[in-house]
């Protein structure tokens, strides 16, 4: 007969395992079922549809080929980039962290059109400067091209290894380099063989967040590859769904996607095996940083180089342009205003509303989301329960979604009896929830590899209860990996485009939302005004948690 | 017996003065009025109005009537995404639909989405506007010329007619919307084609036109230069650029330019369904379709109201409307056809 | 900065590895204030002391994973650190026995032990060779294809071990590496270090805070406090012969007294106790210069060196107290009481058989040679 502690265990993980039916596997059920109707009963037409496409073949290897640049390109960054920050005494480290989490504040599409005001062919600044420069008669760099996709993507998300990444070094035992090294080995040949191994979970659970995005997303191959006739999954299909409206199309779409996920999910399960990672045992541990000498400086001076291009030119660009009266004219004595955009957006009721919107939609969900992240964090790596591949692939399994399939899982699921949540906060506010899933569980997943379950184990025979052993002593030892993955969360959830457009009914506006808005209305000084306002709210929040938790660190 | 003639025709002209105006109720009985007060709130989802219009005509609906405006405003093809989402979840909030064009108009139509509402005034609307369909009743009509950038187009180079844009100066700087996301391209290449024929579209294939599916984009390219011309150039669009400061303009060609009108239709099921009906209505009441017309630069469609100043009068130019009955049967062989062309 | 004590070997030895006035400050506070001590080939050199003491960065500084802020260190004769520099750790030929054991949990065992000859680019079957030599000396032949996860803390421990005597360095640096093993593998692991350094001839830089595992292992025990070094010597010696309270009470149970000095002799001095009584003691080398009559001192008698008998003493002994007993605990192989003497409790252990119980008045005595006088600095 189960005691008391082991209800109440069962009665959490339960609970757990509702929620994530309710929130995942339903509305993802409901997506596949209408995908499976058709005007006669079931139906495959619709995916058969898909595979008779004469364009699939070069759609599809037009989206892997971008998913796997961007991911490689993001591995590399990200990998160099974190152990420069959490390893090396390199100047400006906490600066080049918080930085780089901005990246992660705007939609897609936002950092895309930035930067063909930076190097569009004939008209971007940046070439422009280039060939006054060096004297050449054609910009050197046309961002309407696969390459100039890969590039804008791997700025935007190379966070999502840099971070783990990060966090992974910071919480990893020192004196495993220094054993490495009284062995003979030097700074290089300890950093490649001990210590980026180590973090190969981290490395590989941001890959693979990488990879799917990048598979999924609009933005980016909406403005830069369609006028050049490059598609993608995502703008092909969302394409086919605009006009007439075909929902069955999302989760015919969605499919492919969800596979790769899984097919990648079974292969970083294959690679990790039975090797542990287990590096926080619970003794206190050694955080010194190895001084580098002179080499610090052009260490930074290349972190900075990649902020610079992720940050600073594209919100400089947009700082410029929010400055300005309008967008064609160059920056002049009369195209300048210092407040005229600002104080327009503030007299808009929507604008400041959608602000407070996502401000606490966006704390609310991820607040929910770590939670459920961290017990199905807790089932998959410590519990080694039958199914947990299943539970792993169903909590990463929203960032295969592209925002409209989302949308309308969630209207299809909750809009009618006996939810009726159409059109409310609280559709919005389960979309986000949902949408936060993957980077807590993965963050949760990845700092709980490292942590040693002895201690868990130790304040369970001390007579500790489960859920007391989890609070007490899991949580704080992990805190920094839960708390990275709060902040990253909250940020991204101002990139979420797709769903919150899907979802918006007029009264439960978001920032991107009304960002989004102001550029289909071709208002871009507003839409650069209202983005800086955004980065700025975003910078001063991560700063705010980065102080008050008083990390210097923030992983 | 004259004199009994007289006293009743003066009688009759007198009630008929004293009858209430027709934008007061819009010439809709008391009883439906009052109905709709009573229900105090009317919600729209509209992929046919610009931001102003949907505020100005919100705030003078509520002025008027106490009723207030829940407005949805999203592009046509999202509204439509929604909606059939919302419908099969049976949970379809909208009073009032309002879409940029007839095949999106259609799709409605077919999926039971909307209701057959002409309201009282509808025989006042410019006959060529209404669509076939015949339910629902266009509130502002669009002329879609051609939109370009007067900072970076020397005026000798400045197109004039449609087959202008084939010149070697606007190689590659030929920005286009993409007709197979967007009912208004879509409309827009067939009345372009059966002005100016295929071979125009031929030819700018062949120079490399940039497509794009979001009219954000479009209008990004132009303004900035990276575009010289963006098709189709969206009237109030342009103007509304224009206030702003935007170096943009628009160019009429002589020989016919493409017209697109916005539609509002009543919900089938409407929660609301007298308040619907008012604000319908209202669309095209005489005084809000002058205060369209004047102060926002929207184009009446009521047959007696005078386009905007400064804008060519709808006589003035060859106003080319789209064959929707010819589009709603060909339209994936139009979309083939066009696609066949940017093939390089 | 305390002055450097001469080194006391029965034998001609070599200084492998010196530390001479070793300064080392971190940013909040001075971890190494001047530490000076020498490692000679072929001996185990324990550094003792409570956490905090600086005998972990001692150990650091000798690996060349910090740098000295003052002083400086020869190894083999060579200068490999000083002032802000040293020779990088991979390049010191030394090897370090860790308290987490940081062995690499993404390798195998093998690996792990294999680690530092492929970084030397021996061919593998020398490798081979060796790394199975390692790991039977260490009694863990067939686990080389686990992973250090699938390990007992125990079988981790000589995986560590094995890893660093398999590259034969000059100078074995061991931190703290039985204190996460329960006793009896303590014990056990204890005597096996023991062997293995005379098996094979390595020398040892052992730091703990265990003094009972410093006196087993130490040939020269160094007891560090608070930065510096308090006394270094042979084990036995500072055990019998503190020359500082610290040291005394760190080395395991004492009864210390102070008083002040009556007389000094050739070879002891007494100590006027107030309550007590005089009290004769040794006096270390050195130590006589610094005594006059009248000076306040202390005095320091091990337990087992203090006699029990039934009250009423010999007339004329030396060294005899009075007291009453207070407890008895039987210990298996001893007992231990404490006495009170009227100013203060003695420990006194006895053998087991005694059978003094508490309230019986009893009489407690020491010899001279057993007990020593310090000054206070």
């Amino acid at each position: 007969m189960p005691g008391r502690t082991e209800w109440a265990k069962l009665g959490v993980l339960g609970g757990l395992l509702a929620a994530t039916a309710l929130l995942v596997v339903y509305p993802l059920g409901r997506l596949a079922v209408e995908s499976l109707r058709g005007p006669g009963g079931w139906t495959l037409a619709h995916y058969v549809e898909l595979l008779r496409d004469p364009e699939l073949r070069q759609v599809l290897w037009n989206t892997l080929w971008i998913a796997g640049a961007t991911t490689a390109g993001s591995a590399v960054i990200g990998v160099f980039m974190g152990w420069a920050v959490a390893r090396t005494d390199m100047p400006l480290r906490g600066a080049v962290r918080t930085l780089s989490a901005l990246t992660l504040a705007s939609p897609s599409f936002l950092g895309a059109l930035a930067w063909v005001l930076l190097l569009g062919p004939r008209a971007g600044k940046l070439n422009r400067l280039l060939m006054e420069w060096l004297g050449l008669d054609r910009a050197p760099f046309d961002i309407f091209s696969p390459w100039g996709i890969v590039f804008v993507l791997t700025l935007f998300s190379y966070p999502l290894v840099f971070l783990p990444v990060a966090a992974a070094l910071d919480g990893m035992d020192a004196s495993l380099e220094d054993a490495s090294r009284l062995l003979g080995a030097g700074r290089l040949r300890t950093t490649l063989e001990i210590t980026l191994p180590l973090v190969l979970p981290a490395i590989l659970s941001g890959a693979i967040l990488v990879f799917v995005e990048a598979m999924v997303i609009f933005g980016p191959v909406a403005v830069l590859g369609v006028p050049v006739q490059f598609h993608t999954l995502a703008t092909k299909m969302l394409t086919m769904m605009r006009f007439p409206p075909r929902l069955e199309l999302a989760a015919v779409m969605t499919l492919p996607v969800v596979l790769t996920l899984a097919g990648l999910l079974a292969l970083q399960r294959l690679w990790l095996g039975r090797r542990r990672f287990t590096v926080t045992t619970g003794q206190a541990s050694r955080r010194g940083l190895p001084a580098l000498g002179w080499g610090r400086y052009p260490l930074a001076a290349a972190c900075l180089a990649v902020v610079g291009l992720a940050v600073f030119l594209p919100y400089g660009t947009l700082l410029m342009v929010s400055l300005q009266k309008s967008l064609g004219r160059p920056l002049s004595p009369e195209n300048f205003t210092l407040l005229d955009n600002y104080r327009y957006l503030f007299d808009q009721s929507a604008a400041v509303r959608a602000l407070w919107h996502s401000l606490w939609l966006s704390a609310a969900a991820v607040l929910a989301a770590l939670a459920l992240g961290l017990l199905a964090a807790w089932l998959v790596e410590r519990a080694r329960a039958r199914g947990r591949g299943l539970l792993a692939l169903l909590m990463l399994a929203p960032f295969a979604l592209p925002g409209a399939a989302l949308g309308v899982a969630l209207v299809l699921a909750f809009g009618g009896r006996p939810f009726a949540l159409a059109g409310t906060l609280t559709i919005l506010w389960l979309a986000y929830v949902v949408r936060s899933l993957p980077v807590t569980f993965a963050y949760a997943r990845g700092a709980l590899t490292q942590l040693s379950p002895d201690l868990e184990e130790a304040a369970r025979t001390l007579g500790g209860t489960w859920l007391r052993s989890l609070r007490d002593v899991t949580v704080p030892l992990i805190r920094h990996g839960l708390l990275a993955a709060a902040v990253i969360q909250f940020v991204l959830l101002f990139r979420e485009l797709g769903t919150s457009v899907f979802l918006y009914t007029g009264g439960n506006e978001v920032t991107a939302v009304v960002i989004y808005d102001f550029a289909q209305e071709a208002q871009f000084t507003l839409v650069a005004a209202f983005s800086v306002i955004v980065a700025a709210v975003n910078l001063g929040v991560v700063t705010l948690v980065r102080r008050s938790v008083g990390l210097d660190r923030w992983a | 017996m004259r004199r009994i003639a007289a006293i009743r025709a003066v009688t009759a002209l007198f009630a008929l003065s004293l009858a209430p105006h027709p934008a007061a109720g819009a010439g809709l009985p008391p009883e439906l009025v009052a109905a709709a007060k009573r229900e105090g709130t009317v919600v729209i989802y509209t992929g046919g109005h610009t931001r102003e219009q949907i505020t100005e005509l919100a705030k003078r609906f509520e002025q008027e009537y106490g009723i207030k405006v829940q407005a949805t405003r999203k592009p046509t093809g999202d509204i439509l995404q929604m909606l059939a989402a919302e419908q099969k979840a049976g949970a379809v909030r909208a009073d009032v639909i309002s879409v940029a064009d007839v095949a999106a108009l259609g799709y409605l139509r077919q999926e039971g989405l909307i209701e057959k509402y002409l309201p009282p005034n509808a025989d006042q609307v410019v006959e060529s506007l209404m669509e076939p369909g015949g339910d629902s009743v266009p509130f502002t009509l669009n002329v879609l010329g051609i939109a370009y950038n007067k900072a970076k187009v020397p005026a000798d180079k400045t197109p004039k007619a449609w087959k202008d844009l084939t010149d070697p100066f606007f190689k590659g700087k030929v920005a286009h919307g993409n007709p197979a996301t967007s009912g208004t391209t879509a409309g827009f290449v067939n009345a372009v084609t059966r002005i100016a024929g295929w071979e125009l579209y031929q030819k700018l294939g062949a120079g490399g036109m940039l497509i794009q599916d979001s009219a954000t984009a479009l209008a990004q390219l132009v303004i900035t230069g990276e575009a010289l011309v963006a098709l189709p150039g969206v009237e109030p669009n342009v103007l509304d650029a224009q206030k702003r400061g935007e170096p943009l303009a628009m160019i009429y060609p002589a020989e016919g330019v493409p017209v697109n009108a916005y539609y509002v239709s009543l919900a089938r099921g409407a929660k609301n369904p007298n308040a619907a009906r008012l604000f319908v209505a209202f669309h095209i009441a005489d005084e809000t379709q002058r205060h369209l017309n004047d102060r926002l630069a929207s184009r009446a469609v009521l047959k007696h109201v005078a386009p905007p100043a400064g804008l060519p009068r709808v006589t003035d130019v060859k106003l080319v409307a789209p064959d929707f009955a010819w589009l709603a049967k060909n339209r994936k062989q139009m979309l083939e056809t066009f696609q066949g062309y940017l093939r390089k | 900065m305390s002055d450097p004590q001469p080194l006391i070997y029965p034998e001609q030895a070599v200084a492998k590895l010196r530390l001479v006035s070793l300064v080392k400050r971190f940013a909040d506070h001075p971890a190494v204030r001047g530490v000076s001590l020498d490692v000679a080939e072929g001996h185990v050199v324990v550094l003792l002391g409570p956490s905090g003491c600086g005998k972990t960065t001692t150990l650091r500084l000798a690996a060349g994973l910090v740098h000295p802020d003052g002083g400086g260190i020869w190894l083999d004769g060579r200068e490999i650190a000083g002032p802000g520099w040293g020779v990088p750790p991979e390049r010191r030929n030394l090897a370090m026995v860790f308290q987490s054991y940081a062995l690499w949990p993404h390798k195998t065992v093998f690996e792990n032990v294999a680690y530092g000859l492929r970084v030397r680019g021996l061919p593998r079957q020398d490798v081979r060779r060796r790394v199975a030599r390692a790991l039977a000396m260490v009694h863990m032949p067939d686990l080389s294809a686990r992973y250090p996860g699938e390990l007992s803390g125990g079988q981790q421990q000589r995986v560590a071990l094995a890893r660093a005597i398999v590259v034969e360095p000059a100078i074995l640096l061991l931190d703290e590496p039985l204190s996460n093993l329960d006793a009896v593998l303590r014990d056990e692991m204890r005597a096996e270090l023991r062997l293995l350094q005379r098996e094979l001839g390595l020398t040892y830089l052992y730091v703990t805070h265990d003094q009972a595992e410093a006196m087993v292992l130490a040939d020269h025990l160094v007891v560090m406090h608070d930065g510096t070094v308090e006394q270094q010597g042979p084990p036995e010696t500072l055990y019998r012969h503190p020359r500082s309270r610290f040291v005394a009470g760190f080395l395991g149970a004492t009864n210390l007294v102070e008083g002040r000095i009556a007389r000094v002799g050739p070879d002891a001095a007494c100590l006027e106790v107030p309550g007590l009584g005089p009290l004769w003691a040794g006096v270390p080398n050195g130590l006589r210069d610094r005594l006059a009559a009248g000076a306040g001192a202390w005095l320091s008698v091990r337990p087992a060196d203090v006699t029990l008998s039934p009250a009423a003493p010999p007339p004329g002994g030396e060294n005899h107290i009075a007291g009453r007993v207070l407890h008895r605990v039987f210990l298996g192989d001893l007992a231990e009481y404490t006495v009170d003497t009227g100013s203060g409790a003695w420990k006194v252990r006895a053998h087991p058989s005694s059978a003094f119980p508490p309230g019986e008045p009893v009489s407690i005595a020491f010899p001279r040679d057993a007990a020593t006088i310090g000054l206070d600095p």
